[in-house]
């Protein structure tokens, strides 16, 4: 227990960031990799593969209205 | 609505997935052992000290860390293949992507193992997350190395993923905890046009990524001894070369892993002959390079004649290294060019056995890098015997090293399938219906 | 500032290794059995060598041979190759121009070592041992702490270790100094290779301090220090024979 104290307190005290980046990095792409994989997924049966240009879409809308 | 994608190879595709062989335990058995070995002699290493190896002073660096350098190159075959020549639109690529980036994921591992193995008190590897400086090459190492397993990995699942839905659609056959385990990993996968859509960007810009970690994964693993001032390794040519040894040695591994796949599970039609003769214009390619890079690089010391330069010169021309230097020459470029140029064309054999003399020979390059540099200190009165002779144990330890990579290979193999279906298939064209067109920004009665 | 260096008259050594003695016997050096030696393990932090006159030559024969003998400890360089490799501060630059080792910290990666141009460190390859009588004498001054293990301290096998300058001797006299609410004169503070040297060849000092022993002999005409063109700098001063 003591020593993932002091380990820790190390970590935060000590000079040299190294640890901080490793770990953000690490920490981004875990993230980044999470919502791209759950973007993939997500993805709904029913649309269209190319997604349609804002403009059109707009019009489209406004149509089925 | 999921999208049509036909294969005809998807049968024999998919057959070696349909049992485990008693050739396969066999051989699973013989590795697992291997591996146990080299595990039993970790422990006396682990129990007594390093000094169970052959290091001394001043070669402190030897086997263990040739294969940490050896085993990372190993793993930019996969993303050379998946990545870049996806890039470059090379569409041959297509069936080899999986058995490429399998040596990728399964060899990464054992590069840093390596480093574990090689470390005085490994229990305390954390200290270079909690006190690490990123002053030190080591640490552009930590974290570049861990990025790029950690995301070869993602890369490998994602390509993967169509087709561990097609094994839990088509696989009904197989264990039960098998057909679990599809379900569980295919994440709900339907294929419908939009997922393929998305899986197609990200792989696209994954690829992008992946390049760039290549280049520079590879480049700091050099930087290990380049960042350093000692004669032979402070070269700025380091970093390329040891880049394209890299690309060169994994593209050939990438030779032998589908030679032995395509004999093995009869995969003749998926992996044509074709796909081997694009691959011995890269190796002829990369084999010229390497040629380029050795001249260039001895050639400058040569003529700069800076006596430490020199000392390190010719202990690996004329030196104590000498026997293994031109054993080099002659594995990773006399042999292989004369057989992939002159005998590789349609010739899947030849082509395997100068893969394999490249490995080899890559194996000794990168110790001939690292250690006769170490045998020949600045202040050369210093030394008390400046040679290396590898133990029982660092040997034991390779051995497990090499046997582990290929067992998870090889039972990965049994799994999963290896040539991937979905790229390698044709897109029926069902879209058509739902469609609108739209004209003038007006719509077409009767569509969506 | 204070800048701690070391200058040795080579006029002076004779090569008795006395310096090499005091040291191990100082810093609790681990011994190594013959055929570890053999291997080249052995560990001196201060070591002396033969050193050839000239590299091309023969030395001579036996009884007309000349040999030079060279001792060298760590030379703490003011911009240390290995300092700069270490991942982890188990080696750093104090600000008294000290390059200090944690075994505490240090996991073993042979970094700073291979980095060294010097050759001044040294590897645990198994858990340090002491013989008989050896073992009953360790020196009892060390430098100990949760997570602070220097110089003398016992240390555990796979970690790194070189010279200090005999920093705990400097904490000791600092600490002296303390207690008799006086002031630390940098004097106070010697190595245990500079109070053994029978030549009287070493000398130590604060090369900051105009007026050290250490800056004075720093600038004879006879002054050289070892690789400097490498650029890292080193605060050991070498006076050649002449």
């Amino acid at each position: 227990m003591e020593q993932i104290v002091s380990a820790i307190s190390g970590f935060f005290t000590d000079a040299g960031p190294g640890g901080v980046v490793v770990l953000a990095v690490i920490v981004l792409a875990s993230f980044v990799y999470f919502v791209v994989i759950r973007w993939i997924l997500q993805a709904d049966e029913d649309e269209l593969s190319a997604p349609p240009k804002a403009g059109r879409d707009f019009r489209q809308r406004s149509f089925n209205k | 609505m999921p999208e049509q994608r036909t294969n005809k190879d998807e049968v024999s595709i998919l057959a070696p997935l349909r049992e485990v062989t008693n050739g396969d335990r066999l051989l699973w058995a013989i590795l697992v052992g291997l591996v146990g070995f080299g595990g039993y002699a970790y422990y006396q290493q682990w129990t007594s000290g390093l000094g169970v190896t052959g290091l001394n002073r001043p070669v402190y660096w030897g086997v263990y860390i040739t294969n940490f350098v050896f085993f990372i190159g190993l793993a930019h075959s996969g993303t050379f293949i998946s990545a870049i020549l996806r890039l470059a639109g090379a569409e041959w690529r297509k069936p080899l992507t999986r058995a490429a980036e399998a040596i990728t994921i399964f060899s990464l591992p054992f590069g840093v193992s390596s480093i574990l193995i090689d470390m005085g008190r490994p229990e305390r590897a954390f200290n270079v997350i909690f006190y690490g400086r990123f002053q030190s090459p080591l640490l552009w190492d930590f974290t570049a190395v861990s990025l790029y397993m950690f995301s070869s990995v993602v890369f490998f699942y994602l390509s993967l993923l169509p087709d561990i839905a097609l094994c839990r659609d088509r696989l009904t056959e197989v264990p039960a905890w098998q057909q679990w385990m599809y379900r569980l990993l295919a994440l709900g996968w339907q294929g419908s046009r939009q997922q393929y859509h998305r899986l197609e960007r990200v792989l696209d810009g994954m690829a992008i990524f992946m390049t760039m970690l290549v280049v520079t994964v590879h480049t700091v693993v050099s930087w290990v001894f380049g960042m350093t001032v000692q004669p032979g390794w402070h070269t700025a040519l380091i970093g390329p070369f040891f880049l394209l040894g890299a690309i060169f040695s994994g593209t050939a591994a990438v030779v032998i892993a589908l030679a032995v796949l395509r004999r093995v599970y009869h995969l003749e039609a998926a992996l044509p002959v074709s796909l081997f003769n694009s691959l011995r214009k890269l190796l002829i390619v990369f084999t010229l390079g390497w040629l380029y890079m050795m001249v260039a690089e001895y050639l400058t010391t040569f003529y700069g004649s800076l006596s430490d330069e020199m000392a390190v010169f010719w202990q690996k021309f004329t030196g104590d290294f000498a026997w293994m230097f031109w054993l080099m020459v002659v594995l990773v470029f006399v042999l292989p060019l004369i057989i992939y140029v002159f005998l590789g064309k349609d010739r899947i054999g030849w082509m395997v056995t100068a893969s394999v003399l490249v490995n080899i020979g890559m194996w000794l390059e990168r110790y001939v890098v690292i250690v006769p540099t170490e045998t020949r200190p600045r202040l050369l009165y210093e030394l008390v015997i400046g040679t290396y002779s590898p133990t029982w144990i660092e040997g034991a330890i390779t051995l497990a090293l090499f046997s582990g990579m290929i067992l998870l290979y090889a039972v990965f193999t049994r799994y999963f399938p290896i040539v991937p279906v979905w790229e390698t298939a044709e897109v029926v064209d069902e879209a058509v219906e739902t469609t609108p067109r739209r004209r003038w920004g007006i719509q077409r009665a009767g569509t969506k | 500032m204070t800048r701690w260096s070391m200058v040795i008259d080579l006029d002076k050594c004779v090569g008795c290794q006395g310096c090499s003695i005091a040291c191990r016997f100082e810093n609790n050096t681990p011994v190594v059995k013959p055929e570890e030696a053999i291997k080249g393990r052995a560990m001196r932090w201060n070591d002396v060598f033969p050193l050839p006159i000239n590299p091309n030559e023969e030395s001579g024969e036996y009884p007309n041979v000349k040999t030079h003998y060279l001792t060298r400890p760590c030379m703490h360089c003011d911009n240390p190759p290995c300092v700069k490799v270490c991942p982890v501060r188990a080696t750093f630059k104090n600000d008294e121009g000290l390059v200090q080792q944690n075994y505490a910290r240090c996991i073993g990666c042979r970094f700073c070592t291979v980095a060294c141009p010097y050759g001044v460190r040294y590897f645990n390859w198994y858990e340090p041992e002491w013989e008989g009588s050896l073992a009953v004498h360790l020196n009892p001054d060390r430098i100990e702490s949760e997570d602070d293990l220097e110089g003398p301290a016992v240390r555990p096998k796979g970690v790194v270790e070189k010279c200090t300058f005999c920093i705990h001797r400097l904490q000791k006299a600092r600490a002296r100094a303390d207690s008799e609410k006086r002031a630390f004169r940098g004097d106070e503070y010697i190595p245990a290779c500079v109070q053994t040297c029978t030549g009287k060849a070493r000398f130590f000092g604060d090369l900051d301090d105009p007026e050290s022993t250490v800056s004075l002999l720093a600038k004879s005409p006879r002054a050289f220090r070892l690789l400097e063109d490498v650029g890292t700098h080193p605060k050991v001063i070498y006076l050649k024979e002449g």
